[in-house]
């Protein structure tokens, strides 16, 4: 399978910005980096690890439609803007993806492009459907 | 796996130890990439001249290793001040014209390069065949 697939929300930065949630290109998914919006809504809760379930929500719903998984994903990047953060954001990464394990980098950084962002996570997954044999 | 040097890039790549870019089959890396215009030694003031300039260094290196822009999978940029995520993503859309990547942008508190004030680092399909790769002389 070599078409690539785009993968949207209703994230009006995607359509402002020219971007996607996610791309499929044989064999992965990867997936933009992801903020704390109930993309339904666009309301951003102030709770980091509020905003960490919501961004996990996000990108779960995305790999669903990728034909992913959260199971599949092979790599994460956590930004934050506050080392006082990790502990809280970590913890829920660790229960979402428990059994998953993937390789993971935290960084923290100046900022995000809007200040009530608190957390933004990248994740790169195996496209599933390879996996199946005809 | 084949690296490949830009020849933009020669002076930087060679201090540094790295690519301009590396191509793994199905994908080629591009190297994170600044407004530095390699052929004047200078790089311009504004950050929207820098991202034009980042993007036709990158877009080079895309064509002389036979991908383009429209076979970019993933963008990541990386910028120093949050009011320049609007002009840089802006300007990267125009550039992209429909390609729709991933992206992630990202504020810091500063790039290696003092006058930098972008950089930008992508991920492409690599649209050649092991053994027929047209840029053979640039190759590593």
């Amino acid at each position: 399978m070599n078409t690539r697939r785009h993968i949207s929300t209703n994230s009006p930065f995607e359509a402002e910005y020219g971007y996607c949630r996610a791309v499929v290109q044989d064999p992965f998914v990867f997936v933009s980096g992801t903020t704390g919006y109930d993309y339904a809504t666009m309301e951003i809760p102030d709770d980091v690890a509020q905003q960490t379930y919501n961004i996990w929500e996000t990108i779960s719903a995305t790999l669903t439609q990728a034909d992913s998984d959260l199971a599949e994903i092979v790599k994460t990047t956590i930004y934050l803007t506050e080392s006082a953060h990790a502990q809280t954001v970590l913890h829920v990464c660790a229960q979402i993806l428990e059994g998953v394990r993937p390789a993971s980098t935290v960084v923290i950084v100046k900022a995000f492009p809007r200040p009530e962002m608190k957390v933004v996570i990248e994740a790169t997954a195996m496209w599933r459907v390879r996996t199946i044999p005809n | 796996m084949w690296k490949f040097r830009g020849q933009e890039g020669l002076l930087d790549e060679w201090m540094h130890g790295h690519s301009r870019a590396l191509i793994q089959d199905p994908f080629i890396f591009v190297t994170n990439t600044t407004g530095f215009d390699y052929a004047r030694m200078a790089i311009p003031e504004g950050v929207v001249d820098q991202t034009r300039n980042a993007w036709m260094i990158v877009s080079g290196v895309l064509a002389q290793a036979d991908s383009s822009l429209s076979e970019i999978v993933q963008c990541r940029y990386y910028v120093t001040e949050r009011e320049d995520c609007d002009p840089v993503l802006r300007f990267s859309r125009e550039m992209l014209n429909g390609v729709c990547p991933a992206v992630t942008i990202l504020v810091l508190p500063a790039l290696p390069h003092p006058s930098a004030k972008v950089a930008i680092e992508v991920t492409a399909m690599w649209g050649g065949r092991v053994g027929s790769f047209s840029g053979l002389s640039t190759l590593l």
